[in-house]
């Protein structure tokens, strides 16, 4: 299941890392998958049954090497 | 605070998911009163509720809101999801942190939270927050149990708290009207009751 999020939804939902930057659907590789991706600092956050989980513990960081939990 | 404090809180959230519900009607009923009905009742336009837990709250909102709800435990949101879809009501639901919340500045008419506060590690970093994600002109409302106003009452929460703290985080004494306060907000509304241990409050983020 891709995320499908309103178009005014993805306008309040923002990074919380501080600078706060919208996210993206999807991740760089693959823009259907369960996950949104900060535009400004590349954090990829998971899409759990539904539910975004903004947690910066729970990100992957484009330069870290653990596995993506969006299953691509 | 630390990532493994914060994930030790979500296992302690979404293991009391289950229960939570029947406890906490109970402290509904022997402590806070109308006190849901009074903080949701004040609530228009886009509304943020944090740490939203099992949506306890859900039918207190005027039907014109726009409701979104973070809480740290997902298990606790799957609670609120299945409330809110029982309540033909929309909720948008995320998993987030009440100290860094996913928001721009300025984002929501109201900001609501109860008997949250207590249990947030830093309570300050929340108001901050709450603050920062608030409009100018915006209505934060705030309801928990706080120190109280009698000393033996006191006496008894430092007690509670020796045990309390370390198994899930929830502190009896304080006053995050303070935090309120020093931030700039003006306090518009404020009762405190049941010996100074509930204490709930409708405060306002000034006009730009």
């Amino acid at each position: 299941m891709a995320v499908t999020l309103d178009a005014q939804l993805l306008e309040i939902l923002a990074c919380p890392a501080p600078d706060h930057a919208p996210l993206r659907t999807g991740t760089p590789d693959d823009p259907s998958a369960d996950a949104l991706t900060c535009t400004s600092c590349g954090r990829v956050y998971p899409v759990r049954d539904g539910i975004p989980v903004l947690l910066l513990d729970e990100a992957t960081t484009p330069e870290s090497d653990e596995p993506r939990s969006d299953g691509a | 605070m630390g990532a493994k404090d914060l994930e030790r809180l979500r296992r302690h959230w979404n293991k009391q998911a289950r229960h939570y519900d029947r406890q906490m009607t109970f402290a509904d009923r022997k402590f806070f009163g109308d006190t849901r009905q009074w903080i949701c009742g004040q609530a228009s336009g886009d509304v943020l509720e944090v740490a939203l837990g099992t949506g306890l709250n859900l039918p207190w909102y005027p039907g014109g809101v726009r409701l979104t709800g973070v809480d740290l435990s997902p298990e606790m949101l799957e609670h609120a999801r299945r409330r809110a879809a029982d309540l033909g009501r929309e909720v948008d639901v995320r998993v987030g942190d009440a100290q860094r919340l996913e928001f721009p500045d300025s984002s929501f008419d109201t900001v609501v939270s109860t008997y949250s506060l207590c249990a947030v590690p830093d309570e300050r970093a929340a108001v901050e927050e709450m603050w920062r994600v608030l409009r100018p002109g915006g209505t934060l409302l705030l309801a928990d149990h706080v120190v109280s106003t009698s000393a033996p009452v006191r006496l008894l929460q430092r007690l509670v708290e020796l045990v309390s703290v370390p198994v899930g985080g929830e502190n009896f004494r304080r006053r995050p009207i303070r935090h309120v306060r020093a931030l700039g907000f003006t306090v518009e509304r404020h009762e405190r009751f049941k010996l100074g241990i509930v204490e709930r409050l409708a405060a306002r983020k000034p006009a730009a």
